[in-house]
């Protein structure tokens, strides 16, 4: 057997955990992305024709709900990103289960290791 | 080759692929780590709760409303902003994970989030919460004020939908 033989297969194993989890994950946040993008739109759209039907009481309240439509926006991004987060770490907890199950399987007889964890909030 | 030869060679590829299994656990392993809270379904109760009295309360007074009927909707005003307030303080006593630098270093590339705390991308649902809970604070006290116009009520429906969807979605992606 060659030495790299062991390597490959742990790689193919990497590859398809990761590109299982992205699948996975990924269309979720990309459909969830483009979900959430197509209501700041229509929100916008709102926005107008409650200006041009007279609902808002004055400038000031335009603006109050003007503000409303940042704030949103930030929210999708703080959203977004915990998403990403999420993704992050099982992509990292899958490579960290399978190279401690190479690890494991190269010791053999020793007996396996436990999986080391950060410690709890 | 002689037998010794062989296990020689044998023994050596047996070494060599551990060390370099164990170099990579190194490299690469570390340890399993918590980039996001725990799934928590008392919260995922909670919200789906606070959707439906909220959208309750959105749904009432779609076709507008005149703030001589405020009285008429005042009770479910007030359950839908305490379902809210309630679920605020779960999600903002919720333990949350240490910030994990490189994680956080990455994140801040996102467009748009230059403005905002990394800190909030492990505990966004509090931020979601909090919106709802004001805007429908809000809508109560302009209703009560004023009455509200049909265009009014479809914006605050915009908006509670749009912070429910970050929530249910964000809360539901924590089952892992």
């Amino acid at each position: 057997m060659s030495p790299l033989e062991p390597l490959s297969s742990l790689f193919g194993d990497l590859e398809t955990a990761v590109t299982k989890i992205l699948k996975q994950n990924g269309g979720m946040i990309t459909s969830f992305a483009r979900a959430q993008l197509q209501r700041l739109a229509k929100h916008a759209e709102l926005m107008k024709k409650a200006a041009l039907a007279g609902a808002f009481e004055s400038l000031d309240d335009a603006a109050h709900f003007a503000k409303s439509l940042e704030e949103m926006a930030q929210d999708f991004i703080r959203a977004l990103g915990a998403l990403i987060l999420v993704t992050l770490e099982k992509v990292w907890n899958a490579i960290v289960k399978i190279v401690w199950g190479a690890i494991n399987g190269a010791l053999g007889a020793l007996g396996p290791l436990p999986l080391p964890h950060f410690p709890k909030p | 080759m002689s037998a010794a030869l062989a296990k020689l060679i044998s023994s050596r590829e047996q070494l060599l692929r551990h060390i370099v299994v164990l170099l990579l656990s190194v490299s690469l392993a570390g340890c399993l780590t918590q980039l996001a809270p725990d799934y928590d379904k008392a919260i995922v109760d909670a919200v789906t709760s606070a959707n439906e009295a909220g959208m309750k309360v959105l749904a009432a007074a779609s076709a507008g409303t005149s703030a001589g009927t405020f009285s008429h909707r005042q009770a479910d005003y007030d359950t839908a902003i305490g379902k809210l307030e309630s679920l605020r303080l779960l999600v903002a006593t919720r333990p949350t994970p240490p910030r994990h630098a490189a994680a956080i270093a990455a994140l801040k590339k996102l467009p748009g989030a230059a403005g905002i705390d990394p800190a909030d991308f492990a505990a966004p649902t509090v931020f979601f919460v909090q919106h709802m809970a004001d805007e429908i604070t809000e809508m109560r006290d302009r209703d009560r004020r004023i009455g509200l116009r049909p265009e009014i009520v479809a914006l605050y429906k915009s908006q509670f939908e749009f912070e429910m969807v970050n929530t249910l979605t964000y809360e539901k992606a924590l089952q892992r």
